[in-house]
């Protein structure tokens, strides 16, 4: 039985400084407290910079004795974080998670691994081998990936440049909740309609 | 190491095809006294002796080293149970092997349910709290969230329980048996007690669960006197009856390795489709077409067709009166160099050897499943015996033939494990033909124990049992004397360079 007392609290802890940590959580659905999204500003200096990445996080019916599941929803370019799946290499996340941690520390962690990735220990192999041959291939890329998918979490600007694909407004913002907010997985579905 | 005297010896036995009961001493040259033919010394363990030699074990380490028991454990755990090098090794590097093992220095201990002065957040449900309980570390959390922590490390973890480690981050520090025995309910002590000796037993390398589904006991390999460390396989015989290799815990498989064994079992998996048919229990009389089945172990074929009767080898379905003497091949698959066969498809050439080995395995194995019938047979044979007037213990030397068939049969479906990894080389010729000489006297054992039991004649029974033993036992001497050529030359090469460094430094 997960500890809901401590879970109530970690969130309130986590909306207590949002300004400097650059991390924001929410819970999709109030009555279910085992299910959160958090948004991580990308670490300045980094391809990531200017970027907002959602994860969603599932805490599992023992938590804390065992980790919280984690998952990039918005795509990432980067050696330890699939590029196809959003699934994270992180040894807090597996095998050294300790009851210790809370998911305020545990995003930390996804933030600093943001700064610093660990190409040795990849989830991404093509991203790894790429982040150890050519890292000005790797920035650059990295880069796009956040331009074209980090920059747009803004609802409006992702209703816009749908509506400009040539969307339906309406269809358009259904879309987008339907995916919570995700414009790539509305832009596929919208696109699977037509099909 | 083409050698003369390998290459007359085969030669010789080759060129006298008549008298194949009198070679006996074709093998002499391997059986010489170095060879490591004695097992090697095992002893079966109860659960009763598992937990005294444990704690024999944690008394040594802990009096020597004046600790705690329960760290005492974790020290040799991380040490694989080898006591005298926890020892030696702490009285070099105390610092390094207590931090390697994840044991605090002996002048912090564990604490378990202790009330702090002053109020402190407890890392796990973040409330704050007084009581504490901790290990030497002094890493505090709520007695109720350790117990859970422990609980679920029990409950959820099963075996990795034994090696959890201190709830906060990044702390290497073990949990002791001490702690987890105050803070677990009874039904999860119950438990860690079961995982704390089964990992005692897969932690220590010369000790192996016995993999009979029911039994649990345990095989300990005595330590060599030289202290060399064991390698390879090792048939070794559990007290409740169940036969097996020590390092791979799989059935007995000399003379193959345990390597060649496993490559074997996946292959054999692979291409099982391919070769179902081989397991098939009838064939047709190669004479008159009529369905035959196997009886007993026995290749020996005779046609039960009225007006038929043709005799068969079940192997190569070839007539069975070339089978008698060194016309004996059925053991052998030829690696032939001729130029048509060179120009086939090689993967054909690939399968085709390899269902020759294949057939021939499989056929010692499924002969090994009806020998099992055949010791059921033998008790009734000597039940009739009995009737027919002559006294019980007559009748034994019956049973002891079918053990020794049994081994035969057992060791010869591996040799041809063996035989399908050898290089074509003159080692191979010697090594097939003693399978060849054990294959033949195995078959004479297996035909005359079939006999009705008023043909049986003692005496043949006795002298083809004793050729195959004595077969049985070349053929593993050859091997070994091969084993030890083969390290010997590897250690020789070895030591190569520095035999030419040594004039160098001289001059
Ligand atoms: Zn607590
Ligand atoms: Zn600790
Ligand atoms: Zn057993
Ligand atoms: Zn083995």
């Amino acid at each position: 039985m997960s500890d809901l007392k401590r879970i109530r609290k970690e969130f309130t802890e986590c909306k207590k400084d949002l300004e400097t940590s650059g991390l924001d959580v929410s819970m999709p659905d109030e009555s279910n407290l085992l299910h959160w999204k958090a948004t991580i500003k990308g670490p300045v200096g980094t391809p990531y910079e200017g970027g907002i990445f959602r994860i969603d996080i599932q805490l599992p019916s023992d938590y804390p004795f065992v980790p919280p599941k984690m998952k990039y929803e918005t795509r990432i370019w980067h050696p330890n974080i699939s590029s196809e799946s959003g699934a994270i290499c992180l040894d807090i996340l597996k095998n050294e998670w300790s009851p210790a941690l809370t998911i305020r520390t545990a995003l930390l962690s996804l933030q600093a691994l943001m700064s610093a990735p660990e190409p040795d220990d990849p989830q991404d192999a093509v991203v790894a081998s790429q982040y150890k041959k050519n890292t000005a291939e790797f920035s650059s890329t990295a880069k796009y990936w956040t331009e074209t998918y980090a920059s747009g979490s803004n609802e409006d600007d992702a209703i816009r440049k749908l509506v400009e694909m040539g969307f339906e407004v309406d269809v358009c913002k259904r879309a987008l909740k339907q995916f919570g907010g995700d414009e790539n997985k509305a832009l596929d579905s919208l696109l699977a309609g037509l099909a | 190491m083409a050698d003369d005297e390998s290459e007359m010896l085969f030669d010789n036995s080759c060129d006298d095809a008549s008298d194949a009961e009198e070679d006996d001493d074709d093998y002499s040259e391997f059986e010489q006294p170095s060879l490591a033919q004695a097992p090697r010394p095992f002893r079966c363990l109860r659960p009763d002796d598992l937990r005294e030699m444990q704690a024999a074990a944690v008394k040594r380490v802990a009096e020597t080293l004046c600790c705690e028991p329960s760290d005492a454990t974790v020290l040799l755990r991380s040490f694989k149970w080898d006591a005298e090098r926890v020892i030696s090794s702490y009285f070099e590097n105390p610092e390094g092997v207590l931090e390697k093992a994840g044991v605090c220095g002996s002048s912090n201990r564990a604490v378990i349910d202790a009330a702090a002065a002053q109020p402190y957040q407890c890392p796990i449900c973040l409330e704050m709290v007084t009581a504490f309980s901790a290990l030497g570390c002094g890493h505090r959390a709520c007695t109720p969230c350790y117990s859970a922590y422990v609980g679920h490390k029990i409950d959820d973890e099963g075996t990795a329980a034994v090696r959890a480690r201190c709830p906060l981050v990044k702390c290497r520090v073990q949990l002791t048996d001490a702690l987890v025995n105050a803070l677990a309910t009874d039904a999860q002590r119950a438990r860690y007690a079961v995982y704390l000796e089964r990992a005692f037993v897969d932690d220590h390398p010369r000790l192996a669960w016995c993999p009979a589904p029911s039994c649990t006991h345990a095989i300990l390999m005595v330590q060599p006197a030289d202290g060399a460390p064991l390698t390879g396989a090792a048939r070794v015989a559990c007290a409740c009856g169940e036969v097996f290799c020590f390092a791979c815990l799989r059935d007995d498989h000399s003379p193959a390795t345990c390597e060649q064994l496993r490559l074997w079992l996946i292959k054999c998996k692979d291409d099982s489709e391919t070769y179902n048919w081989l397991q098939a229990n009838t064939r047709a009389c190669p004479a008159c077409k009529t369905s035959v089945e196997k009886s007993g172990g026995c290749n020996h074929m005779t046609c039960r067709h009225a007006s038929c009767g043709h005799e068969w080898c079940w192997v190569c379905a070839g007539p069975w009166k070339e089978h008698s003497g060194n016309f004996y091949t059925c053991n052998r698959f030829k690696e032939t160099d001729d130029e048509e066969v060179k120009r086939k498809d090689l993967s054909k050439a690939a399968l085709e050897r390899y269902l020759h080995y294949y057939s021939r395995y499989i056929n010692h194995h499924s002969s090994l499943m009806l020998e099992e019938k055949t010791r059921q047979a033998m008790e009734d044979k000597i039940a009739e015996m009995q009737a027919l007037g002559s006294n019980w213990l007559d009748g034994q030397y019956l049973k002891e033939a079918t053990e020794s068939l049994i081994a035969c049969r057992h060791a010869l479906q591996y040799t041809y494990v063996y035989a399908f990894y050898l290089p074509a080389d003159n080692h191979k010729e010697l090594f097939q033909m003693a399978q060849r000489d054990l294959e033949m006297t195995t078959e004479d054992l297996s035909a005359e124990i079939e006999k009705p039991v008023e043909q049986i004649v003692r005496l043949t029974v006795l002298h083809h049992q004793q050729m195959s033993e004595r077969r049985l036992a070349n053929l593993f001497n050859a091997v070994e004397a091969h084993r030890v050529a083969e390290a010997q030359a590897a250690l020789e090469a070895a030591h190569v360079p520095g035999a030419l460094s040594r004039p160098q430094s001289q001059a």
